[in-house]
């Protein structure tokens, strides 16, 4: 396979939001196929490129913008988050087609839609720190229009909040990237070195390791840069799912294991002897998210202040600097993303088809949407890391990752986290299927099907793999290969 | 023939745009189309011709042009140099869309044709004054081309006649004469301590004796500072730019802001750089004050910038701001710096004619020149509004745009010289720029306003504009010219 | 101090120079009078022509004409004098420009004071906005 497969899976995103603006405002039967098959061709060209990434051989393009060089070539650590990415999309896409029937403002959500597609792709497939660092200043703009989809004053707030935090991320990830840039004399290619290997504990890379986490943490919410996820909640569900649950924020989550793993390489940062700070500052996002999100009534508020947490468990398992916590987060990666899909599917559904929002007022709601309760209830479950669901395998190796390297503590941090989000989703699992069955049954008609369809099939698919874990295993096997 | 063009480019630039603008008043009362026809005509010999030295010095290195056979301490010599040729390529580039965009209308902007037609006279004169300033190498005979460009900057500013332009031309005119008093007063000293003109010859004879004057030089260089950082508005100097650059017409602003601030800086690193030397001047601390006044610039126009309410203020203020990059990169003075501030000038100018063309069409379609008034009519104008997103994007420095090119070699300049307040202020300034520009875009687009009657603009003011958008992401897509240039501009100011 | 003192007096004409360069400038700031501050700006343009042409004198110096009789003669450098009649013709223009714009200020506003000017000035755009709320 030559380079060129990886042009195309991200100019078809960006080609298909060309059409999809081009399509004139009426037709939007076309713009929902254009949409469809956009996703799916991007889907397909990753899932291609799946065999020789985990062998390492993948297909690799390079040039240069002036004196910086670009390079785009899928790692086994690229590629798992190009096939979440990429598969989510088509998932919310047809998720979307039922929601977003009678929005306005369609055209500019699916061209938005398919440019963040694209700008995700990017991020994922490039093998170089610069490239990684354009995509990720883009994916701030081709976001902004879809966060801000209503147009009204809140929305335009959130949007305001989102692109300030964003751009002084940004600026921190600038100040860090120019000072590597210059320290490995240019060269800003990720392969199975680490790029600061050969510099050693030099002064002041401290503050480069610290800018980077700051810059790629405001994307990954960590706390306390957080304050812009649950404001972005504004958007439309679908946008809230893959945007803010999944794809934009593992932008970021994925950019800080890039700056352990493919930077600073987990040998250096272990003589860095930060790690003890960042576990903690991931364990205190973890508590204290999970723990807001309990205090939360508004479902959506409610999940994006979980969303805080639970991406810290795979920052956690990443600065264990150890080959059973990258494991564990990996697998969290992989994991999370459906379930979390799945539970914001489940709020819009039921925002949309019985107007309620709020968790105190959702009583007996399961009788009217029955299987979409059932959905809810088995991510929830997950949420909490039992068994049938994948999330118990990566909470697992996350546990095991810090026993291993001898932070036990940390892995308390895991089981009480756990404990907190049993409080926090069994109550409204049982409420909603509590009471009579005053309401009837409103899982009908065409819109519902393409809404409560995507949420069924995430909800298996994490049923799935939790039961044959195997499944997922080479994938994760291969980047902690890589890393290790 | 062929030959004569050729071994004669760098005078026929200039004097081709020097005849035709003393040409246009005579057609412009009857034959308006010759006046177009003509300011086109020499604007892409001026493109042409560019692009040919352009070459000329990428593959054969520079060289200098002998004004009618007189070897240089008695005639005049010009120099075409990376540095010359990349401004060249600036004018040309930036200029061309300008003027035809402004060809069509003038007319009515101006009060009539045969104004129009003095308007171009104006500013051929003024662009033929931004070459000369490039290509001369002799001190006094820079100092006759920036009399060119001010004297017809103040003309441009006053052109449509109303009372606003007047008392800003009146305001610009007094500063910038003030300034190339400075800059007069400046040259005369470098004539007292070296007996020389020539640029060479100066710097030749500056570094056997400057140890003997060191305070006689430093009066000459503060006096440089200031003279040409009143004509380029750095920060404490800058009093007179908004009001001109606000109250001019569409094309005069979108000009001045553009390239002429820029040619005055080309002036000054001409002096600095060429005449006095990159050892002599550090030495005597004008480079901490470059950094410092650049940095001033950068963070107070910026402020400035975000309290107007004034659609063509704000452009102009961030106008203040962009320069102090320049400045601050200029002041660094190492090669990745330099050259990042020289890539600055142009994707500036670029730029902020952008915005300012594109503005002006907002102002002159829906009437409106406030910021909060033009909810909604990014939906009327997509494609002009389109181009000012483009515009802004790049000014806030994202990557894939020209903007973030020339701040990436400065932060990467300042970074090497271990200047971390530089690289702070050259980031914390791009947040700034997406607080001024951002606001207006997302009005634009993202809010509903009363824009029914307002239409996109026609075909022949909308082209030139999309031409110069396109041309900002052309450059941050593919800088590998225009950065070579820059770098080997950089290389020859700081080793040569 | 004594030799400073003694290099002032033999360099009398930049001293003299560089005082009409001050008045020139502080008329130009301190003034609000349009017509004043274009003085000042004649006077600042003749300090700087004084300290050209002062620089190239000699003194006993003739004319730079070669006088095939009198080869040992000294001449005044004539490189000053004639950068410096393009340096009036500029000076010259600019003053020209001025006037013109003098004139139509004094047309538009009534006045010639800088301060009132401006005041007429804010209260136009002042109305001006107020017209279009």
């Amino acid at each position: 396979m030559s380079g060129n497969i990886l042009i195309f899976t991200i100019l078809t995103g960006i080609s298909g939001g060309i059409i999809t603006a081009l399509i004139p405002k009426k037709a939007d039967k076309q713009r929902k196929v254009v949409t469809l098959i956009t996703t799916l061709l991007t889907a397909v060209f990753v899932w291609l490129q799946i065999p020789s990434a985990l062998q390492g051989s993948a297909p690799v393009i390079y040039g240069s913008i002036g004196t910086m060089h670009w390079r785009l070539q899928p790692d086994p650590l690229g590629i798992i988050f190009a096939v979440i990415a990429s598969t989510l999309w088509v998932v919310t896409a047809v998720y979307s087609f039922g929601y977003m029937k009678h929005s306005e403002y369609q055209r500019n959500f699916y061209t938005f839609y398919l440019f963040s597609l694209a700008v995700t792709m990017g991020i994922a497939l490039s093998a170089n720190l610069f490239l990684l660092y354009v995509f990720y200043e883009l994916l701030t703009f081709t976001t902004y229009p879809l966060v801000i989809h209503y147009r009204n004053e809140e929305s335009l707030k959130a949007g305001n909040r989102y692109i300030l935090y964003s751009l002084v991320g940004a600026g921190f990830i600038l100040a860090a990237l120019v000072t590597t840039a210059i320290w490995t004399g240019g060269n800003l290619n990720f392969s199975t070195v680490p790029l600061l290997t050969n510099i050693g504990k030099k002064p002041g890379i401290v503050f480069v390791l610290i800018a980077f986490i700051i810059g790629f943490g405001v994307k990954a919410a960590v706390m306390p840069i957080h304050r812009w996820l649950p404001a972005a909640m504004v958007a439309p569900t679908p946008v809230s799912a893959l945007l803010h649950a999944v794809s934009v924020v593992y932008s970021g989550v994925y950019g800080i294991l890039r700056v352990v793993y493919s930077v600073f390489g987990h040998e250096l940062m272990g003589q860095l002897n930060l790690s003890n700070g960042l576990l903690l500052i991931a364990s205190f996002t973890i508590l204290v998210g999970v723990f807001i999100a309990t205090k939360q009534d508004v479902l959506k508020r409610r999940l994006a202040y979980h969303t805080i947490s639970q991406l810290s468990y795979i920052l956690l398992g990443a600065f264990t600097l150890q080959p059973w916590g990258l494991t564990g987060a990996i697998l969290h990666m992989i994991s999370y993303s459906m379930l979390k899909v799945t539970l914001f599917f489940c709020a819009g559904i039921i925002a949309e088809q019985t107007g309620e929002t709020k968790v105190s007022r959702m009583t007996g709601v399961g009788w009217a949407l029955p299987k979409t309760m059932t959905a809810f209830g088995i991510a929830s479950l997950g949420m909490i890391g039992m068994l049938p669901l994948n999330t118990f395998w990566s909470k697992y190796y996350l546990m095991k990752g810090s026993t291993a390297g001898g932070k036990w503590p940390f892995a308390l941090v895991l089981i009480g986290s756990g404990i907190i989000n049993a409080v926090c989703f069994i109550p409204t699992v049982v409420t909603a299927f509590r009471g009579e069955k005053v309401r009837s049954n409103a899982e009908q008609g065409g819109n519902v099907t393409l809404m409560l369809a995507p949420t069924l099939v995430l909800a298996t698919a994490a049923l799935f793999i939790g039961l044959w874990p195997g499944v997922v295993w080479p994938g994760v096997e291969a980047v902690v290969n890589w890393f290790f | 023939m062929a030959a004569i063009i050729s071994s004669n480019t760098p005078i026929l630039i200039v004097l081709v745009l020097l005849f035709s603008a003393y040409l246009l008043p005579i057609f412009s009362k009857k034959r308006y189309k010759i006046v177009k026809w003509l300011t086109v005509v020499s604007e892409s010999v001026l493109v042409i011709g560019g692009i040919y030295l352009a070459w000329k010095v990428l593959t054969t290195g520079q060289f200098n042009y002998i004004l009618g056979g007189w070897e240089p301490p008695w005639g005049l010599e010009l120099t075409i140099d990376p540095l010359s040729v990349f401004f060249i390529i600036t004018v040309g580039l930036i200029s061309l869309p300008i003027a035809i965009y402004s060809l069509p209308n003038m007319a009515c902007q101006v009060h009539g044709e045969r104004r129009a037609g003095w308007f171009f006279t104006l500013f051929l004169l003024h662009i033929a004054g931004l070459c000369g300033m490039a290509f001369s190498r002799d001190l006094f005979n820079l100092y006759v081309f920036i009399e060119v460009t001010t004297i017809s900057a103040v003309a441009l500013v006053a052109a449509d006649n109303s009372a606003a332009s007047i008392e800003a031309a009146f305001k610009y005119l007094i500063m910038a004469t003030l300034g190339s008093g400075f800059i007069l007063a400046g040259i005369g000293i470098m004539y007292i301590i070296t007996g020389n003109l020539n640029m060479i010859f100066v710097r030749r004879e500056l570094a056997l004796v400057w140890t003997d004057y060191p305070h006689a030089l430093w009066i000459a260089c503060s006096f440089f500072l200031v003279g040409f950082g009143i004509k380029s508005a750095v920060f404490p100097l800058h009093s007179w730019l908004p009001d001109a650059h606000s109250a001019a017409v569409t094309p005069a602003s979108a000009l001045l802001s553009g390239l002429a601030v820029k040619g005055f800086i080309i002036g000054l690193i001409k002096v600095l750089y060429i005449a006095i030397g990159v050892d002599i001047f550090t030495a005597l601390g004008i480079s901490t004050l470059l950094r410092i006044l650049g940095m001033i610039s950068l963070i107070a126009g910026s402020i400035f910038a975000l309290s107007q309410h004034q659609l063509k203020r704000r452009l102009a203020f961030s106008t203040i701001a962009q320069l102090g990059y320049v400045f601050l990169g200029l002041g660094i003075g190492n090669e990745a710096a330099i050259s990042g501030a020289l890539f600055h000038i142009i994707s500036h100018g670029l730029i902020k004619s952008v915005l300012f063309l594109a503005a002006g069409s907002i102002i002159s379609q829906s009437g409106e020149t406030e910021i909060s008034q033009l909810a909604g009519i990014g939906k009327k104008m997509p494609y002009t509004m389109g181009a000012f997103t483009a515009a802004s994007l790049a000014m806030i420095g994202i990557p894939l745009f020209s903007g973030f090119v020339g701040k990436w070699n400065m932060i990467l300049g300042s970074l090497e010289s271990a200047n971390w307040l530089a690289a702070i202020v050259i980031i914390v300034g791009s947040l700034l720029a997406a607080g001024y520009l951002l606001p207006i875009v997302r009005t634009a687009y993202f809010e509903t306003g009363n824009t029914a009657n307002i239409k996109e603009v026609s075909r022949s003011q909308l082209i030139p504009v999309l031409v110069l958008a396109a041309f900002i992401i052309i450059f941050g897509c593919f800088p590998s010219y225009i950065l070579e240039l820059t770098r080997q501009a950089a290389t020859m100011l700081l080793f040569n | 101090m004594q030799t400073i003192i003694a290099k002032l007096i033999t360099n009398y004409p930049y001293v003299g120079a560089f005082i009409l360069f001050g008045i020139g400038c502080f008329t130009i700031i301190v003034n609000s009078n349009l017509l004043k501050k274009l003085i000042g700006i004649n006077i600042m343009e003749s300090s700087i022509f004084l300290l050209f042409i002062a620089a190239s004198n000699i003194h006993g110096g003739t004319a730079p004409i070669l006088d095939p009789t009198n080869p040992e003669a000294v001449y005044i450098n004539p490189v000053t004098t004639a950068l410096m009649l393009t340096g009036i013709v500029v000076s010259l223009s600019v003053t020209a420009l001025a006037l013109a714009l003098i004139i139509k200020l004094y047309r538009l506003y009534g006045s010639m004071d800088a301060h009132v000017i401006f005041m007429k000035r804010n209260e136009v755009q002042n109305s001006g906005s107020h017209n279009q709320q």
